[in-house]
């Protein structure tokens, strides 16, 4: 099996899991590592997926507390738990994992916790820098890497295909964040990190 | 020596041109466009935003982008046109503090010649960017209906953004120009038909000996390009409505792609039959993502624009009236603004002059190529044309209950001498007020007030007995002087009406030094 198979196996897993199609999608990524052991992208979904799945669960969970009336604490063993995680998953790099991880708990469970937002901020901070690196600091022209028929076949919203739709063949991603000014500059940063993985936009 | 430009500041779009080797020639920006939109928006990160950026992102951030904002320029703050101005546009209009008219944008009001000057500022950037050199000085051109308030303030505009007007010139008399420029010394009777973004105008010109006569002029400055596209846009949105049961009208995002896919379209339907609108992830529900797909006719195009069109060929009929002349006395139709392009535009002009218009000159240029070709001609040793110009709104005076009473009619060619007898309104009346309005509307505060003054010493007597004579004096730069006399005393009072743009020259200056910054970010950009 050729790179490029593979590569269609990690989007098909990502497509699955974007449809909320977990176990299928860590099914798929399962066969990119019996084929390679070690292929980085697929051990990264599946641990990534892994925490998915348990937020699915853990949402399950919460549904059913609340339809018993009993409220759920943030107790100091919970925040040990998820401190600890936060720093594992910064340990070995996985800032985007740490980044969905973090949001979830400050944007809605926890917004006044100061620990938690001072990890929000350095893990924002380092997703910013690897951003800026990956996307040539923001200067290069992007352009679709796919045809525009395929572009369906993507799990992607409304605001990718607003980026994509940006993409004029002469402006900067610099420029297209600016023009993109009604979405919050961090989000573009990072939809066109996640439209570059995916390989449909390059340079 | 700096080289010379001309440029068509237009109320969508801005273009600009040189001359190369005796022949004019549009200058393309370093990404390849001739037309630059004339927006400009300010970001949330506060970072300006000129031409197409500015309007790529103009329907999601509404309220912080500046676009017509020609139909502004050197407007009274509390004028009719300012009043229609506010329905129709998304961002804030405010007044100045000279009753001149002010626009918010992230938060600072802007006067509108600050306005216009960023757009000029990205003209004489791509200018002078393609020339390697500086520019000496630039023709722009104005609407031939624009008063003398408008024009100040678009000279005001070139002041701030640092360059010099050989002339403010006519856009009908500039597009002749590029036509005569081509078909050589020819007396000829022509009709420009300019269908632009948002304007359409007519004027019917005399050309000959390198004399070029505006005869009349006639237009409507709410229809233009624009109303296609909003057509062509609800016909989208009723569709997509009735396949998906979504309306689209509050989504942002989806309505700027659906503007932009218009524009294309469009531009598409002038030379092919149908046309794929393909706009995948346009919005999104519960379910995912939804994506449209349609096919796009030019007949449906036609069906929704032909009304528009027909309003366009009844101005036609009144200016060809106003010059004097029948349909057939028209030797050539030159059509001006990218909208001509449609076939069904060249069908109807074509049937109502009865013969088809000229397709030789690039209608999206051919203004701003005239411009060049006179300004080019100002600073030249070579003999200039001539250009005749007229008054395209009457000059008159209030009278009695506020009434407009006109003393040079609407398409006198200019210079002109003008005089009109009045008298008193009451017993013993020994002064009266003289107050200058400009337009076309039949009382005097729907005009334009350009000045007054009183003039004293009137024989105190019973009404309607004194015999004042009110002369208007307009000579061919288009500066008017107004006498008023008491012929039976012989007392008299002159005043020389100086356009006000609305802004001081301190102002002026102020703003000259706020461009230059932006000068230099733009030529970073």
């Amino acid at each position: 099996m050729n790179i490029g198979e593979i590569e269609k196996l990690l989007e098909d897993g990502l497509t699955l899991y974007g449809f909320g199609k977990i176990e299928e999608a860590i099914a798929v990524w399962r066969k990119v590592l019996e084929i390679d052991h070690e292929n980085q992208k697929a051990l990264d979904y599946i641990e990534s997926a892994g925490y998915g799945r348990q937020k699915q669960e853990t949402a399950k969970a919460l549904r059913f507390q609340d339809q018993k009336a009993a409220p759920t604490q943030y107790s100091q063993d919970t925040e040990f738990i998820n401190i600890n995680y936060i720093k594992e998953l910064l340990k070995s790099h996985r800032y985007e994992l740490a980044y969905e991880f973090l949001e979830h708990l400050v944007g809605k469970d926890h917004p006044s916790n100061k620990q938690l937002t001072a990890y929000f901020s350095i893990v924002k901070a380092q997703l910013i820098k690897t951003y800026y690196e990956e996307l040539y600091n923001f200067k290069k022209v992007p352009k679709l890497n796919i045809n525009e028929q395929d572009i369906i076949k993507y799990n992607l919203s409304k605001t990718d295909g607003y980026i994509i739709s940006m993409i004029d063949g002469y402006s900067d991603i610099e420029e297209i964040i600016q023009m993109c000014s009604n979405i919050d500059r961090f989000d573009v940063m990072k939809r066109f990190y996640k439209l570059t993985r995916l390989g449909v936009i390059g340079f | 020596m700096g080289k010379t430009i001309g440029i068509d500041l237009g109320t969508t779009n801005t273009c600009v041109a040189t001359m190369l080797s005796g022949k004019p020639f549009v200058i393309s920006s370093s990404t390849g466009n001739r037309l630059i939109p004339s927006y400009f928006a300010v970001t949330k990160d506060e970072k300006t935003l000129v031409g197409v950026r500015a309007k790529r992102q103009s329907i999601t951030n509404p309220k912080n982008t500046i676009f017509a904002a020609k139909r502004l320029i050197g407007r009274r703050y509390d004028s009719n046109e300012i009043k229609i101005a506010k329905g129709k546009v998304p961002y804030e209009i405010v007044p100045g503090p000279h009753g001149d008219v002010r626009v918010m944008c992230a938060g600072n009001a802007i006067s509108i010649s600050e306005v216009s000057a960023a757009i000029l500022v990205e003209a004489k950037k791509v200018a002078e960017k393609f020339l390697e050199d500086e520019i000496e000085g630039a023709c722009i051109t104005v609407p031939a209906y624009f008063n003398e308030n408008q024009r100040q303030a678009t000279i005001d505009a070139a002041d701030i953004a640092g360059l010099k007007v050989l002339r403010i010139i006519n856009e009908p008399t500039s597009s002749a120009l590029a036509y005569g420029h081509r078909r050589g010394q020819k007396n000829e009777l022509i009709a420009v038909y300019d269908f632009g973004g948002g304007t359409f105008d007519i004027s019917i010109l005399e050309l000959g000996e390198g004399v070029y006569e505006v005869l009349s002029t006639a237009g409507n400055t709410y229809l233009g390009g624009q109303d296609i596209d909003n057509l062509i846009i609800n016909y989208l949105l009723e569709d997509f409505n009735k396949a998906q049961k979504i309306d689209l009208k509050e989504d942002v995002m989806a309505m700027q792609r659906l503007r932009d896919a218009v524009e294309l379209a469009k531009i598409e339907l002038s030379v092919q039959t149908e046309v794929t609108i393909s706009l995948p992830f346009l919005t999104e529900t519960t379910h995912g993502a939804v994506h449209y797909n349609t096919v796009l006719t030019r007949g449906k195009v036609e069906e929704l624009m032909s009304g528009l069109i027909d309003q366009t060929i009844d101005i036609c009929s009144h200016a060809i009236e106003s010059a004097r002349l029948k349909k057939d006395d028209i030797d050539e139709v030159i059509l001006v603004g990218g909208q001509t392009r449609a076939p069904l535009i060249m069908k109807k002009v074509g049937e109502f002059f009865d013969k088809q218009p000229n397709r030789s000159i690039n209608p999206d240029e051919v203004v701003a190529e005239g411009a060049a070709i006179h300004a080019y001609n100002i600073v030249s040793p070579l003999p200039s044309n001539i250009l005749v110009d007229i008054t395209a709104l009457s000059l008159g005076i209030q009278t009695k209950g506020g009434v407009f009473t006109e003393v040079i009619p609407q398409n006198s060619a200019i210079p002109v001498t003008k005089k009109r007898k009045f008298t008193t309104t009451y017993d013993k009346q020994d002064a009266v007020r003289i107050a200058v309005f400009q337009g076309n509307e039949d009382m005097a505060k729907d005009n334009e007030l350009l000045g007054e003054f009183v003039l004293s010493g009137v024989r105190p007597a019973k009404k309607g007995e004194p015999n004042i004579e009110v002369s208007f004096d307009m000579n061919s730069e288009g500066i008017l002087k107004v006498t008023a006399r008491d012929l039976d005393l012989g007392t008299e009072q002159t005043v020389t009406l100086e356009a006000k743009s609305g802004l001081s020259d301190e102002e002026v200056s102020a703003m000259r030094q706020k461009m230059v910054s932006l000068e230099l970010e733009l030529k970073e950009q």
